[in-house]
């Protein structure tokens, strides 16, 4: 869970700081206050081991994906980085308790592990690591450092993953679903959903048919060439590709199934529920929002609607959203968050619209 | 552009309040238009769906807005001290950087105005500017107490109603208390209560059918004929200083 953020030079934005992070971090504000840039800093610090950040996020922005990832890599790398600063840099605490997390990209080899700031994780301790992430404009190969970051082994070697343990499962969705969502990435979350049992398939059906009442249930098909396909099994029409249903179904299922092939991660949305109608957002907010919570995902969605705020707000439980008001006065990006309390004093007992910040 | 938030406890003083305010020579605006800043625009409540609330959930109160040239003056209430002391700041907070001053006007209690002055002073976290009742202070951001009705006794708003009403409307006032006090309606009820409802009718006789609102606003003898003589003039003066350009 990503604790707090420190943007320095970063897509524009000279400095910010972010004290606090909740489990579900509501990011509102105007057209270029820098809510996208916040997530993206988030998404670089949760993958700030990782040689393909910048591709992703250029690819994230609308790059072609036919474009080589080496080539974006080369192109867009100062895209990133505020013009005239040497450096961008995201760092921010993350924390996290679920030991699996850790252990699941372990080396085989390795039975137990320390973790700086936290006991034995073998124990069941808590982990705590220092996240840096810095781009090196002047250069002409991207390089990161992990200079605060690491798991000391038993035998006193540090020891650095590629992508950090306690963020395995982050995700990232895109904000046009329908023209970026294919049915066989569909089909690796619904896997994830099917691993956790019929409960949790159950509930995301039962989501997805007050969406749409034509849908009967999800299921998993092998095409000729052995490539998996999700399908819906949706009234007459029997089971047809995820693509051909209205984007609101198709939103709904990719929020859910990736939240569960997340878990223990996070997620950012970036507009979340552009496609679902108003009166839909009760059932998919409120399962997506117990669905994070029973996964320990934490999530990050920007939004410009006021009925997504007030789902958020009314759903969750008490002191799980934390909302972020994003500002930009003369280029100056800076942000005011309030706590699940007074962001619903604020909204419910004086009618504040929480988008329109000061 | 200057914002003055004037923070009250419950409806007589954002019925009342206004009226003192605009004796001062400010206007009231009856609406706000998408011609007013967006300052102030969004200061106007919008209620969230109802869809999944319950039944004691209660619409937000209309703040009543003042203009002055540039300046603006909000005046809300927060339905008792308690929420008046969590929330204002919270408000004060959404205003912004155009937020010049805040009024804080509050009953009185037991524990005495000083008390109060604390409370208020850490609310909104100004430990270093000495809070002091009938008294606007501060710096850049200024903060004002008035602790009703008159920052020394314990008492509340309506006790300032009750001199105004005995003052200008005697015989609506013991009307209105003999009619009380005849109506078993009201024997179930709290002395408070029994106040406030003195209160309205009096206010109801200037206006029949009306609120004590209008009997304010259409019919102001009682209320703010001589707001810089009667009981109200203090009050009048610590508006007058919150109000002050510095």
């Amino acid at each position: 869970m990503i604790e707090n953020l420190s943007i320095k030079g970063f897509r524009g934005i000279e400095a910010l700081e972010v004290p606090r992070c909740g489990q579900i971090n509501v990011v509102v504000g105007r057209n270029g206050s820098g809510k996208t840039r916040l997530l993206e800093a988030a998404f670089a610090l949760m993958f700030r081991a990782n040689a393909e950040v910048f591709p992703s996020l250029a690819k994230l922005r609308g790059v072609s994906q036919e474009l080589p990832a080496r080539l974006i890599a080369d192109n867009y790398r100062d895209s990133f980085a505020t013009r005239g600063q040497q450096e961008a840099r995201v760092a921010g605490h993350i924390a996290g308790t679920r030991r699996e997390n850790v252990l699941r990209s372990l080396p085989g080899e390795l039975a137990e592990l320390s973790v700086p700031g936290g006991g034995s994780v073998g124990h069941g301790a808590s982990a705590t690591a220092l996240a840096v992430f810095e781009i090196q404009t002047h250069e002409s190969a991207m390089s990161t450092s992990h200079g605060h970051q690491g798991y000391m082994l038993s035998d006193g070697r540090w020891w650095v993953p590629r992508a950090s343990p306690l963020v395995a499962g982050a995700g990232f969705l895109l904000r046009t679903p329908k023209r970026s969502i294919s049915s066989s990435r569909l089909a690796q979350q619904w896997t994830a959903v099917e691993e956790q049992g019929a409960p949790m398939r159950e509930m995301i059906v039962d989501a997805l048919r007050s969406v749409d009442p034509g849908v009967h249930g999800l299921r998993l098909v092998a095409l000729e060439s052995g490539v998996a396909q999700l399908r819906v099994d949706y009234r007459e029409l029997g089971l047809c590709p995820v693509e051909l249903l209205g984007d609101g179904v198709v939103e709904a299922i990719h929020y859910l199934t990736m939240l569960v092939q997340s878990q223990g991660g996070v997620v950012l949305v970036d507009e979340f529920g552009t496609a679902l109608d108003a009166r839909n957002l009760d059932i998919v907010v409120r399962t997506f929002v117990a669905t994070a919570k029973a996964l320990d995902v934490q999530l990050f969605l920007s939004t410009h609607s006021l009925e997504v705020v007030d789902a958020l707000l009314a759903d969750s439980p008490t002191d799980h959203v934390l909302v972020m008001q994003m500002k930009s006065d003369a280029g100056a990006v800076s942000v005011e968050t309030l706590d699940h309390g007074e962001a619903r004093s604020l909204r419910d007992d004086l009618g504040f619209d929480l988008r329109r910040v000061a | 552009m200057r914002i003055v938030l004037l923070a009250c406890e419950g409806r007589h003083e954002l019925a009342i309040l206004p009226r003192l305010v605009v004796a001062l020579g400010w206007e009231q605006r009856r609406g706000i238009t998408g011609a007013d800043p967006e300052s102030i625009q969004r200061l106007v409540p919008q209620p969230p769906r109802i869809t999944g609330r319950d039944f004691s959930w209660r619409a937000p109160p209309r703040p009543v807005f003042l203009r002055r040239d540039d300046d603006w003056m909000v005046v809300q209430r927060f339905d008792g001290d308690q929420r008046l002391c969590k929330e204002a700041p919270l408000y004060a907070r959404q205003i912004g950087s155009e937020l010049a001053a805040v009024g804080i006007v509050v009953d009185g209690d037991e524990k005495g105005p000083e008390r109060r002055a604390q409370q208020f002073q850490a609310a909104f976290g100004r430990e270093s500017a000495e809070l002091v009742p009938g008294a606007v202070v501060g710096t850049g951001l200024r903060l004002g107490l008035w602790v009703s009705p008159d920052n020394a006794s314990v008492g509340n708003f309506d006790d300032l109603l009750e001199q105004a009403a005995r003052a200008g409307r005697p015989e609506s006032l013991q009307s209105a208390r003999e009619l009380v006090a005849g109506d078993r309606g009201f024997e179930t009820q709290s002395e408070a209560r029994r106040r406030k409802a003195v209160l309205g009718i009096v206010g109801q006789a200037d206006v029949p059918a009306g609120s004590l609102f209008d009997s304010a606003t259409k019919w102001p003898g009682w209320i703010a004929g001589a707001p810089h003589a009667g009981p109200f003039a203090p009050l009048c003066a610590f508006l007058s200083e919150l109000v002050r350009d510095r």
